[in-house]
């Protein structure tokens, strides 16, 4: 552990370096802009709960040595159809049954789209990479045609997303604005419910047969291919539960970046967890953490923010090489 | 050129595959390298020929010590081997897969490569077209390929795994020619690693026998049959008689079974099995007996005849629905397709009993690990992973995962590996199986397990179920002779 | 449209897809031989950003375009090492590299932001240039299209016809069969990877550089590393067919600025997502084709499995 951390802040540190700052000057802002004061803290909390919910569902294609690299569009499509159904219920003044079905609808669209891709894996033989990058794609394409067509802001259509909801749609929140007790509860609930259903339930096992030995797994009884199926329909779901806490309880519209790349992120969450829930859980603070306090590096400092993501990129890339020497993969592939 | 092997030996872990051979390949001669399945020949040879690093000894050409790390170092020094798979490329064409290694840098020399290529195709009397993809070729052109880049690479000690498996006896024939003809050459000489005695008598002028690792024997012509198959074999024991069961109603019918795969595929097999009666499946790797396992337990499909069980026509079905019918199956490669290794013994107890994926992991399931762990006298704890288990122990948790309401078993070589006691162990529990009714059917290639565990035994050569006689009127002799194709061992059903 | 907008059009989309050109051939090149690079999207982030850092230093485009070759070559030389000796998955290693190369490229780009800098000058070919309709098209562009015009038939005839590209294709497609015959599959591999990381550099180099000249964040090639990836395999890992998809996409960008002129209400974007279902579409065509033993034609056999000789 020890040693993927400094290599990562090694390799921060040089970069820093090359541009001409002292990286304890640098990770110092970024420390202070994390956690320094309760408003930052809160920032941090918001960036967490879409980053942990992604990672959450993750977990059981990882389980199912699967690299849903669609994640992001299912992302996308959650957050797509909690709109849909939010501009479809908004004049029915019951907000939090609107909210509700939103929410669920999100992560019914979010598991569909994963769901094309684990049947493109297992009946079309297309790799879920592939499928799911394509398709990731075709939902950032679909969120644009819809941005700037059917919901397109009264007036002029714009990057800047569809109209706002009325207010009373949006989630409650705490601190700022910041912080959605809904988005937290929900992604407290998810991990529990995780932890549980793949601690307690035959599921956990189910899937980790299908990563460990997909032959041996049909010969004791099992069907792989469903299997590969659930994972992919019950990660693709969380996703989609992610976007719908973007969409109701930070933006209040649909955007086209939605996703905020937390899709992507939550990947090298679970890459750098190496499959460990509460691991994962904690990551996810930390890499929001990181990105939070990169905020700080173009204000105090004028250098780019994305330093925070070539810290989690080192952190990930060297936890990958010490742990290939182990005998589990991160990625679960073979 | 000659060529001495001198006190080789190799490990594979904890297994000797190679200890301390030594023999002499003389030039101009061609020499056979027999032994049963396991014996150590192909590793002797994969040594000699620089894919395998040997763990001890050394080798001599012209009395010159010389140490090779690469099939490329190998080649160089005129050694070169055909193995069991030929090693193409399957999309390149026959040319291009001749230029592969032999061609270097920017400059196509097409031109030049196709006229070698037919004149040492033509020197050899093969029939091989240079642009026609491998892939599409047959098995006897896709080794002539071989053959012919291996001579053009300069290779004068020629090495053929096992080539005349899958050939028809035409091909073998214009093979042994070629042979000949090469090895007449000035300093050529040919290695001839086979188990099939009969191409041994036909072609080789000196014969090493490899038993177990070590060499048992090394004869030179005429070859006397029985001599050669009791170094190969070993000294025959005078083995106990298996208590017979009584046999009652057929269970299983196979009529005029065709599956494809493997080297030889299977070809209209005709084939039953009774309660209480365990048949033994005899045959050199690769020769239908396994293919006709899978294809009994519905894990390969059928491309024609029918199967029943019970009575009932099981055509067509799925393995989850045979075993739903009391078919118990075990795969030889236990760890890569039987078991998960990163699952624990319990968790594999859990798995098989198949319920509903939301369930909660039943406690039963411990219980029962619990009671098979010391019923089976499997030698670890609920929660040890399966990776780590001994072969032994491996195999009697596959057999311990068999649901108790299965009545017929389909076992591939569920002794290979295994130490005497775990075969013994294993034993016992399938003669207790077949006492309350259960029938077995099981491949081996360890004869004397063959004759003393079976009622019956089936004889597969070349993807044909060839002889399928009652233990009572086999013998071992009969038994050798019919799985290396000298003759059929008698009467038959 | 008119025969001078057509011919403006087809002008532009020989322009525009000369990185894209650049990234699929070197993409296509790694491929065969067995490696794929995940890292392309953000390997041609930071080479581009390296490349104009460089030019705007040294005010060399040479020099520029020279950086930017090493920096792609050194990422995709990580992915194969990280495959080839770590035993690190292919995908994993190319998937983190893509968003951290993304990522130091807009860390140490930030200060060159904005900036101006030199651009690959325009430079009409003589004659050539003046043919009607073919002139324009073909002939009136700066020295990289020139350059990939010649690349194209130079790395097909490498790949195709050459001893050396029989290594490359039997390390992509059985390495055990280039080894048995004396080929080291791991070198092949390696030195593979590295040159089509040169490509994916100087693509890099052709957007900061000439196509989208200048470093910004967002700098105007995001997206276009999965889209080569999506390419190579939409043309079935053939060199010619590559190239004519990626002909094809930059029609598809180019195009569909004027098509959105005459159908307003189809945003750009979506256009641009066109490649994706394309890309699945083939595959899927491809698999079905393939049958149960799921050999996908013209798929290097070996792709993306590990080999260590």
């Amino acid at each position: 552990m020890g040693l993927i951390g400094g290599t990562a802040f090694l390799v921060g540190a040089i970069l820093l370096l090359i541009a001409g700052v002292s990286p304890l000057v640098a990770f110092g802002y970024m420390l202070k802009g994390a956690l320094g004061s309760a408003s930052k803290i809160a920032y941090v909390v918001q960036a967490w709960i879409p980053l942990a919910i992604c990672a959450c569902g993750l977990i059981y294609s990882f389980r199912c040595g699967l690299l849903n690299i669609g994640v992001e569009g299912q992302m996308i499509w959650g957050a797509l159809c909690c709109t849909a159904i939010i501009r479809w219920g908004s004049v029915m003044e019951m907000p939090a049954t609107l909210l509700t079905l939103a929410f669920l609808a999100a992560a019914f669209g979010g598991g569909l789209w994963a769901l094309l891709a684990g049947i493109l894996k297992t009946k079309g033989g297309v790799n879920e990479i592939f499928g799911g990058l394509g398709l990731n794609f075709v939902a950032q394409g679909t969120v644009l045609w819809l941005i700037f067509g059917p919901w397109k802001r009264p007036g002029i259509a714009s990057m800047s997303g569809t109209a706002l909801f009325p207010a009373d749609l949006w989630l409650p929140t705490l601190i700022n604005g910041r912080i959605s007790p809904v988005g937290i509860g929900l992604t407290v609930a998810l991990f529990t419910v995780t932890a549980l259903l793949l601690a307690r339930t035959n599921m956990g096992l189910y899937l980790k047969t299908v990563s460990s030995n997909p032959r041996a797994a049909f010969l004791m009884g099992l069907r792989p291919a469903r299997q590969i199926l659930l994972a992919m329909a019950v990660s693709g779901g969380c996703a989609g539960l992610a976007g719908a806490v973007q969409v109701t309880g930070v933006y209040h519209c649909l955007i086209p970046s939605i996703s905020g790349n937390y899709g992507y992120l939550a990947l090298l969450v679970v890459m750098l967890a190496n499959r460990h829930i509460g691991a994962a859980a904690l990551i996810a603070f930390f890499f929001a953490a990181l990105n939070v306090g990169s905020i700080q590096l173009p204000l105090m400092l004028h250098l780019d923010s994305s330093l925070s993501g070539v810290l989690q990129g080192a952190l990930v890339l060297s936890a990958l090489a010490i742990y290939s020497r182990g005998q589990s993969r991160p990625d679960g592939s073979a | 050129m000659r060529v001495e092997l001198r006190d080789i030996s190799k490990y594979f872990g904890h297994i000797q595959a190679n200890s301390g051979i030594s023999l002499a390949i003389e030039p101009n001669s061609i020499h056979g390298l027999v032994g049963e399945n396991g014996a150590g020949k192909t590793t002797l040879m994969r040594i000699l020929s620089g894919y395998l690093k040997k763990d001890g000894g050394d080798i001599f050409i012209n009395d010159e010590a010389i140490a090779f790390s690469s099939p490329r170092e190998a080649s160089a020094r005129g050694i070169g081997m055909l193995q069991q798979d030929t090693m193409d490329v399957p999309i390149f064409s026959a040319l291009e897969n001749f230029m592969l290694g032999q061609a270097r840098g920017l400059r196509s020399s097409r031109a030049a490569f196709t006229q070698k290529f037919r004149q040492l195709a033509d020197d050899m009397g093969f029939f091989i077209h240079p642009e026609e993809p491998a892939a599409a070729m047959p098995p006897g052109a896709r080794q002539q390929l071989d053959i012919i880049r291996l001579l053009s690479a300069g290779t004068r000690l020629l090495i053929l795994d096992e080539p005349t498996t899958g050939l028809s006896e035409k091909q073998k024939s214009v093979l042994f020619k070629s042979l000949r003809r090469f090895a007449a050459r000035e300093g050529n000489s040919v290695v001839l690693v086979s188990h099939k005695i009969s191409d041994i008598q036909q072609l080789c002028d000196h014969m090493t026998i490899l038993r177990k690792g070590h060499i048992s024997g090394s004869l030179t012509p005429p070859f006397d049959v029985d001599q050669i198959l009791t170094l190969m074999f070993g000294p025959r024991f005078t083995h106990h008689e298996r208590l017979s069961t009584e046999t009652g109603e057929v269970v299983f019918t196979s009529t005029g079974i065709t599956a494809a795969g493997g080297r030889a595929g299977l070809h209209g097999c005709n084939f039953s099995v009774r309660r209480g009666e365990t048949v033994g499946l005899a045959g050199m790797e690769g020769s239908g007996q396994e293919l006709f396992l899978r294809t009994a337990v519905g894990l390969t499909p059928l491309v024609s005849g029918k199967l029943t069980l019970r009575g009932e026509d099981i055509t067509g079905a799925g393995y989850h629905a045979l075993k739903q019918k009391g078919i118990g199956y075990i795969p030889a490669d236990r760890l890569n397709e039987g078991l998960a290794p990163d699952l624990t013994v319990a968790d594999h107890f859990l798995v098989a009993e198949n319920a509903a994926v939301w369930e909660m992991r039943s406690h039963k399931a411990r219980a029962r690990a619990d009671a098979a762990i010391s019923r089976f006298q499997i030698k670890c704890r609920p929660d040890t992973p399966v990776r780590s288990l001994s072969g032994g122990n491996q195999q009697r948790l596959l057999l311990a995962l068999i649901p108790e309401t299965a009545d017929l078993l389909f076992l591939d070589k569920p002794t290979r590996g295994l130490d005497p006691e775990s075969a013994a162990l294993l034993w016992s529990r399938l003669q207790a199986f077949c006492d309350k009714g259960g029938a077995v059917v099981f491949s081996s290639s360890d004869l004397d397990e063959l004759l003393s565990m079976s009622d019956r035994v089936a004889v597969f050569y070349n993807g044909r179920l060839v002889t399928d006689l009652s233990v009572s009127k086999a013998t071992i002799a009969a038994l050798e002779k019919a799985i290396t194709g000298k003759q059929h061992a008698g009467g038959g059903l | 449209m008119d025969d001078l907008t057509i011919s403006i059009l087809l002008s532009t989309v020989v322009f525009t897809a000369t990185p894209v050109v650049l990234a699929v051939i070197g993409e296509t090149l790694s491929e065969k031989s067995g490696v794929i690079n995940l890292s392309l999207d953000g390997a041609i982030l930071l080479s581009a950003m390296g490349a104009f850092a460089v030019a705007v230093n040294t005010e060399s485009l040479l020099a520029g375009f020279i950086i930017g070759a090493i920096i792609g070559a050194i990422i995709s030389g990580i992915v194969a090492v990280f495959s080839l000796y770590l035993r690190v998955s292919q995908i994993a290693a190319g998937f983190v590299l893509a968003l951290m190369t993304r990522d130091i490229a807009y860390f140490l780009g930030s200060s060159f932001s904005g900036l101006g800098g030199p651009r690959v000058p325009h430079q009409p070919i003589p004659w050539l240039s003046e043919i009607p309709l073919i002139g324009h098209i073909l002939f009136d562009h700066n020295m990289l299209v020139y350059l990939i015009f010649l690349l194209i038939p130079v790395a097909w005839w490498l790949i195709n016809k050459t001893p050396l590209g029989l290594n490359i294709r039997a390390s992509g497609e059985r390495p055990e069969a280039a080894f048995a015959r004396g080929v080291n599959p791991a070198a092949t591999r390696l030195i593979c990877a590295i040159c089509g990381g040169l490509l994916t550099g100087l693509a890099g180099g052709a957007y900061s550089l000439s196509i989208k000249a200048g470093w910004g964040h967002p700098q105007g090639a995001e997206g276009v590393g999965w889209i080569v990836l999506a390419l190579v395999i939409f043309g079935r890992w053939g060199i010619v067919r590559a190239t004519l998809g990626a002909y094809f996409f930059a029609f598809l960008q180019v195009g569909g600025i004027y098509l959105q002129q005459l159908l307003p209400s189809i945003p750009g974007q979506v256009f641009q997502a066109a490649p994706f279902p394309l890309m699945i579409l083939t595959l899927l065509i491809l698999n079905l084709s393939a049958g149960r033993d799921h050999n996908i034609e013209g798929m290097p056999a070996a792709l993306g499995q590990p080999w260590s000789g």
